[in-house]
């Protein structure tokens, strides 16, 4: 059995692509990666979750360059808070596939709000969660997503959960009442 | 006199994706960035036909606008659509007990979300 960690994060891996494709046509998965370098100014955006014994959260970096083209290709203007807004919004959208995967599972993801800021020479340290990298190609760049999380000893996936625990949609469709 | 639509979102991206969305059914929109700001747009505009709310917002929830707005009598009968990437259940039928017509996930279809807001907005038109 994976440890939670790695099913957390083999769900946001399949998710990436499908997220990035609402700005850019030509987004692509490129893998699993190691902490980016510094790439002079960045945009960055971070979420927060937390459910019954598990916390973490979801960062987004990448250069100005492809904030700009993502903003361009969204057919927005591309300033500061343009970029913000986008990489911001792309870190919620991810942060809810994962939660909405997990509801199968018996957990029950409480997500925050994302900030997001430029900044010149990012680097996101490691800290006492497990964490990891994955690289996106998009906007003819690229952009780093990271996903830590720790969990308590008794944190469990409840795979008993009733299928009404499920999702009720998947991304893009619509229920009506 | 084109319908009014207002949309609600903190994110201005999603703001401007939804308006670019239903310009070609001749909608007005009216943005509002969360809850309090959707209050307050809302009484600006007496003449709303749909409101398309996000779910988490910073200083008022999408359902808490919702539970606000179904309160004031001026909104009753006003369509209500929700707009996030929530899927939770439970998230979902607090919306319909609020009497939400409608809950899509995002990223949304464009088409789909111009047919769902010509069809509530119609009712309201006929009402």
């Amino acid at each position: 059995m994976q440890s939670p960690f790695l099913e957390f994060d083999s769900i946001l891996a399949e998710s990436i692509a499908d997220a990035f494709l609402t700005y850019s046509a030509d987004a692509s998965y490129a893998g699993a990666c190691a902490a980016p370098a510094a790439i002079g100014v960045s945009v960055v955006a971070s979420i927060g979750f937390a459910a019954d014994g598990t916390r973490g959260n979801l960062t987004i970096v990448g250069p100005v360059s492809t904030a700009t083209a993502l903003c361009e290709a969204a057919g927005s203007a591309a300033g500061a808070a343009e970029m913000c807004d986008v990489f911001a919004e792309l870190s919620n959208m991810l942060l809810g596939r994962l939660k909405n995967r997990l509801l199968g599972r018996g957990v029950t993801l409480l997500i925050g709000l994302p900030t997001a800021e430029t900044a010149h020479d990012v680097r996101v340290q490691a800290g006492e969660s497990s964490s990891s990298w994955h690289m996106v190609t998009a906007g003819g760049g690229a952009c780093h997503v990271r996903l830590a999380a720790c969990f308590d000893d008794d944190f469990a996936f409840d795979d008993q959960a009733p299928e009404s625990n499920g999702a009720m949609a998947a991304e893009g469709e619509m229920l009506f009442f | 006199m084109a319908a009014k639509v207002l949309v609600i979102d903190d994110s201005m991206m999603v703001r401007q994706q939804v308006k670019r969305a239903l310009a070609g059914g001749g909608f007005e929109i009216v943005e509002a960035q969360d809850g309090i700001d959707a209050l307050e747009k809302a009484g600006q505009h007496a003449d709303i036909a749909l409101v398309i709310c996000d779910v988490n917002m910073p200083r008022m929830s999408g359902l808490e606008f919702l539970a606000a707005f179904r309160q004031d009598a001026r909104w009753k009968g006003i369509p209500t659509v929700m707009l996030t990437t929530e899927a939770q259940p439970e998230l979902v039928q607090r919306a319909k007990s609020l009497d939400a017509k409608g809950w899509i996930i995002k990223p949304f279809k464009p088409e789909l979300l111009l047919a769902a807001a010509k069809k509530l907005a119609l009712v309201v038109a006929a009402a």
